[in-house]
């Protein structure tokens, strides 16, 4: 069990370090992700403050009581969430090929003196510390809606990563072993298919939406629990709940993982190469760059062109998302709010709001730096074989208020299609100067960034930018354009509400965006000519 | 050509506390494989990036036939190839398309290049691995690509941080012949950091040994191996210089 522990202790670290300690050591290179810890806990302690003070203020229930209000909107979405779950799991470890992935820093584990299971322990329990410091973040934004939902997330979180995963995982492999997969897989659809029908039943029977029990309570059993206990034994039943449920993953993982062997575990670093690999393999079904007039079309043809997502197959891959978010938004206003099953005005409505953007938002941060660090990485070509560098800035400027534009504009379409108020679409159009400063700004960021870091090797660190180091320092950057630039058009919305606007808004919006984007060109492509190139 | 193809004078370069450069001079005519020598963290990838321009020095300046790199750079880089120490390359090009990539930002047609780009690609043995995206190749193969694309644009200077990292003798044999057949017969200059013994003893025809971002010792290959004696081998000179002899 100690050596677990040490290995839980090793991952553990070696994610915090790789999210807080993004530059080489040195004094001023730890300062930013310091002084952005600092403001962020500041902000969220000075929320909870805020609202624990309005909220006793007022008289209201305690902050403490982590049971349900008995809303049904939410009691809807925590059943669906929790069915969605559940299938996920399922699907992963008994419909399709499931592995555990095991990531770069810490692969030597597998290849010490060490029991497989004392890794795999270590590597939950490491993994589930870091994971719960790191998801502060979303529970301050759940904090608005009461401290209870933080309790929720952060219990249902434990139970999923200790119990529901380990167990999954570790039974589709003994199982997968054994022979009997293709039963286990009949067995698992044919409870998927039970509970489809069950909550489509009950739903007809009762006129308003329902999720089955038999795919939610899986999920949520052990919240029932925690509640259960709460009225027992009060708030000592954190502790108990805590303990019960890492007892519980020790004991299975510690008596099931004897079965599991080494080739169980694939890197992580794999698993992204394969996915890539797929991905070239598609992006190359293309016209061979070979032909150009000018170095400028040279420049323009292979950062717009021949990137994996241009913005031609970006609007391609986005206009089904557009789509379904748009019938998705149009079916949640008609349809359940005549069932009477949502009120836009409420808190669901409210929460729908603002977690679809975001959802959208986070999702895109990802791929965009991803391009980003891809197009940056090549800077030294530019600088050693290009005269000019104001052009590929320009390209630059140009591709990412476009990239930036277009996920917009899904949200905005969404956001549209459910308030029934089109304004929405006027916002984002007379929004354009700000996305463009927003993302010229992004692009200044990450050149200070790129400037302090020093030789980044090409492969280290934790998850996706593992393999891309660039990429890791680029989330900041990203993340601050695309919610500064969301901000915006929601301001811009209140200012504007009626498209009789727009003939008179879109023609100095547009020779604004030019000023904007001339300007801000010209001065980033200084920067880039000067800035030091050492990765 | 009656200008010295590189001129690097008094280069210092700090990173935070720490000295990388330190007063740092040298020169390289047309012709010559000069080669960098050092420990790791001796400085030689600074003093490479700081040549082509990627690094601005604290001090001292860098001459690219007789041009400033960093006053006129466009000027002094275009008849310049360059192998950086880690190649990154546009992952979704295929190592042909970067060649000709390369080429169409130095203003080249493809009708100008297309007998170099087959050449090189022959010659360095990339043979299938041209037409993969790059981000799937192989660390050698990418190196590979990088050396190609530094030739095929005709450079009359050419820098190269550790160019045979990861790269199969056969081709290592290929790249030497290449080298040196560009030095002599195309006056091509050659500004090389390595830590390979073969390529250092039979290429390259100056040394330059530095360590802690100082110039220790620098000269004609001929005058470097009298430094430990008659019929001594680079390898002795180095620990000699190194102060580990007794190695």
């Amino acid at each position: 069990m100690y050596r677990a522990l040490l290995v839980a202790r090793i991952v553990f670290l070696n994610m915090l370090k790789s999210t807080w300690r993004q530059y080489r050591p040195g004094k001023l290179r730890k300062k930013p992700g310091f002084i952005l810890a600092i403001v962020y806990y500041g902000v969220l302690i000075a929320i909870l403050v805020y609202i624990a003070w309005s909220k006793w203020s007022t008289g209201e229930q305690s902050l403490l009581d982590p049971r349900l209000s008995g809303n049904t909107v939410l009691e809807f979405i925590g059943d669906l969430l929790s069915a969605l779950v559940i299938v996920f799991v399922i699907t992963r470890y008994f419909i399709r090929e499931g592995f555990t992935m095991i990531l770069p820093d810490v692969e030597f584990l597998l290849y010490q003196p060490l029991h497989l299971w004392e890794v795999y322990t270590g590597m939950i329990l490491g993994t589930v510390m870091y994971i719960l410091l790191s998801t502060t973040l979303l529970s301050a934004l759940l904090v608005v809606y009461g401290l209870w939902l933080v309790y929720i997330f952060i219990y249902i979180s434990i139970y999923l990563m200790l119990i529901v995963e380990p167990l999954f995982f570790i039974s589709s492999r003994i199982i997968r072993r054994s022979g009997y997969f293709d039963i286990a897989q009949v067995i698992f659809l044919g409870y998927i298919t039970i509970g489809i029908f069950h909550s489509l039943f009950t739903s007809l029977y009762t006129g308003t939406p329902r999720i089955s029990i038999i795919l939610s309570y899986p999920v949520k059993g052990p919240y029932i629990l925690l509640i259960k206990l709460y009225e027992l034994i009060g708030h000592i039943c954190f502790l108990v709940y805590f303990v019960i449920i890492f007892s519980t993953c020790l004991l299975v993982v510690s008596i099931l993982s004897k079965r599991l062997d080494i080739s169980d575990f694939v890197s992580f670093r794999d698993i992204y190469e394969i996915k890539l690999s797929r991905e070239l393999g598609s992006s190359l079904k293309r016209e061979v760059f070979t032909t150009w007039s000018t170095p400028n079309d040279a420049m323009r043809r292979v950062i717009l062109e021949f990137t994996i997502y241009n913005p031609r197959t970006l609007l391609k891959k986005y206009i089904p998302i557009f789509i379904t978010a748009t019938i998705a938004g149009f079916i949640v206003r008609v349809v359940l709010t005549r069932l009477g099953v949502f009120v836009l005005e409420g808190p669901g409505g409210v929460l729908l709001i603002s977690a679809v953007p975001m959802g959208v938002l986070y999702a895109s941060i990802s791929f965009i730096r991803e391009l980003l660090s891809n197009d940056l990485k090549c800077l030294w070509v530019i600088r050693i074989y290009s005269v000019n560098i104001e052009y590929f800035i320009k390209l630059l400027v140009a591709k990412y208020s476009l990239v930036l534009s277009i996920i917009l504009a899904i949200i905005t379409g969404f956001i549209a299609t459910l308030s029934n108020d089109f304004a929405w679409l006027l916002a984002l159009l007379s929004s354009s100067p700000i996305i463009i400063l927003v993302v010229f700004i992004a692009i200044l960021i990450t050149s200070l960034f790129l400037k302090r870091a020093r030789s980044l090797e090409p492969a280290s660190e934790v998850f996706k930018p593992i393999v891309d180091p660039i990429s890791q320092l680029l989330f900041i950057p990203i993340a601050f354009a695309a919610m500064i630039a969301y901000t915006i058009v929601l301001l811009v919305k209140i200012i504007l509400t009626n498209y009789i606007y727009l003939p008179i808004i879109l023609p100095p919006t547009l020779l604004l965006s030019y000023v904007i984007f001339t300007v801000t060109s010209r001065f980033l492509s200084r920067v880039f000519l000067e800035i030091d190139v050492n990765f | 050509m009656s200008l010295r193809a590189i001129i690097a004078d008094g280069l210092v370069k700090k990173f935070g506390s720490i000295m990388a450069i330190n007063n740092l001079s040298f020169s390289v005519d047309y012709g010559d494989i000069y080669c960098l020598v050092g420990p790791n963290g001796a400085g030689k990838t600074t003093t490479l990036r700081i040549t082509v321009g990627l690094l601005k020095p604290d001090r001292g300046c860098v001459l690219i036939e007789g041009r400033d790199v960093h006053v006129n750079r466009a000027e002094a880089l275009k008849n310049v190839g360059y192998v950086p120490d880690y190649p990154n390359l546009p992952s979704y090009l295929t190592p042909l398309e970067f060649m000709y990539y390369v080429s169409a930002l130095r203003g080249f047609k493809r009708s100008d290049v297309e007998d170099y780009v087959k050449y090189y690609i022959d010659a360095l043995n990339l043979g299938d691995e041209v037409k993969k995206p790059i981000r799937t190749l192989s660390r050698g193969a990418l190196q590979k690509t990088a050396i190609a694309a530094a030739l095929v644009v005709k450079p009359r200077v050419v820098i190269m941080d550790e160019p045979l990292t990861n790269i199969e003798i056969d081709t290592q044999i290929a790249f030497k012949k290449i080298v040196r057949r560009l030095a002599v017969v195309e006056k091509v200059a050659f500004l090389i950091s390595s830590h390979m013994l073969p390529l250092i003893e039979g290429v390259c025809t100056h040394v330059a040994v530095i360590d802690k971002g100082r110039l220790l010792v620098e000269g004609d290959m001929e005058s470097i191996l009298k430094i430990a004696g008659e019929r001594a081998s680079f390898e002795e000179v180095y620990l000699k210089i190194m102060g580990k002899s007794n190695v």
